[in-house]
């Protein structure tokens, strides 16, 4: 899942390099077929297509969580990102990742009971639960959480631009 | 070359501006629908709601519960329910071509079940605009504890 993640932005930046040092009548044509590709792969991207996508995504959100891989959740949160913890804390991608990396946080398991998507064209909205097994300062705890999760999409890369996680009480059933 | 060149460039500032200038307005639009918002709950104006909220609206309350726009509706009716005061003490918004996501401060002060209450939340909101109408298809909130 990594490797497919990190794929469509080595595309990217290869694509970024060749027009650079392309002479002006070429930068037309590639512009042209960038443009003619880009209409085509949207015409051809169904929501369902989506909707599979971002699912694929957030699983990758959670082994990158357990792997405490924060190049892999480099690519899938957008420069733009704000993440509510279940404290009301609000932090932005810097400090996402910075607290991810922290060697005191050490999670253990991430997994979601419950997930839904909703597309509206080029946004995706998810919600559901997501249970963690982490320790935390030394403290071992395991969490239910109610999250909505805000995708974007840009170009043909789905990136979350916005994460809050509410705590659900021991006793409560979703 | 150097006059097409240029002209290029000139049109491309123009569209940046224009670009830039747009999602300011479209930004000030989603956070004056913030602010009608929370007018529609100190009046508890479930007709005004229903505008803002898409059909799809979902959202996720301090306790980690869920509900659909017909239920949150339902939840602002209800006569136990009176709020007071509802307000936002910061808000920031971050538009994204059709989707603009508003981050904030609300303060509720109300009194539910006939006891009074303070709230201070942490929320996120999500607006997508359809047909050159924003409405809201998902808020959350989580309490911030108070110090």
């Amino acid at each position: 899942m990594r490797c497919q993640l990190r794929h469509p932005h080595q595309r990217e930046m290869s694509t970024t390099h060749k027009i650079r040092a392309a002479k002006p009548f070429a930068l037309v044509a590639v512009c042209f077929m960038a443009a003619a590709t880009s209409a085509l792969t949207l015409a051809q991207s169904s929501p369902k297509d989506d909707a599979g996508r971002i699912m694929a995504l957030e699983q990758a959100w959670n082994r990158a969580i357990e792997a405490k891989d924060t190049q892999a959740l480099d690519q899938l949160l957008a420069p733009t990102f704000v993440a509510v913890d279940t404290d009301g804390g609000l932090t932005n991608k810097g400090e996402f990742l910075a607290s991810i990396k922290d060697p005191s946080y050490q999670p253990a398991e991430a997994v979601y009971e419950d997930i839904r998507a909703e597309i509206y064209g080029d946004t995706t909205v998810t919600t559901g639960v997501f249970r963690i097994r982490e320790t935390r300062k030394g403290k071992r705890i395991t969490q239910r959480q109610r999250f909505v999760d805000t995708w974007i999409k840009k170009g043909q890369t789905w990136q979350c631009v916005a994460s809050q996680v509410v705590l659900i009480p021991a006793k409560q059933v979703p | 070359m150097k006059k097409i060149t240029l002209a290029i460039a000139a049109l491309l500032a123009a569209a940046l501006f224009a670009f830039a200038q747009n999602s300011a307005d479209e930004g000030g639009r989603v956070l004056g629908l913030e602010k009608a918002w929370n007018h529609a709950i100190e009046a508890k104006d479930t007709k005004a709601l229903d505008q803002l909220l898409a059909s799809t609206f979902v959202a996720v309350e301090i306790d980690g519960s869920a509900s659909s726009k017909s239920e949150f509706l339902a939840s602002i009716k209800a006569p136990e329910y009176q709020p007071s005061q509802a307000v936002n003490e910061d808000m920031h918004v971050q538009v994204y071509g059709n989707a603009a996501v508003v981050v904030g401060i609300f303060r509720i002060k109300g009194v539910e079940k006939g006891k009074p209450y303070v709230h201070r939340e942490r929320f996120i909101d999500t607006w997508i605009k359809q047909n050159q109408t924003w409405q809201c298809v998902a808020s959350s909130a989580t309490l911030i504890s108070a110090k």
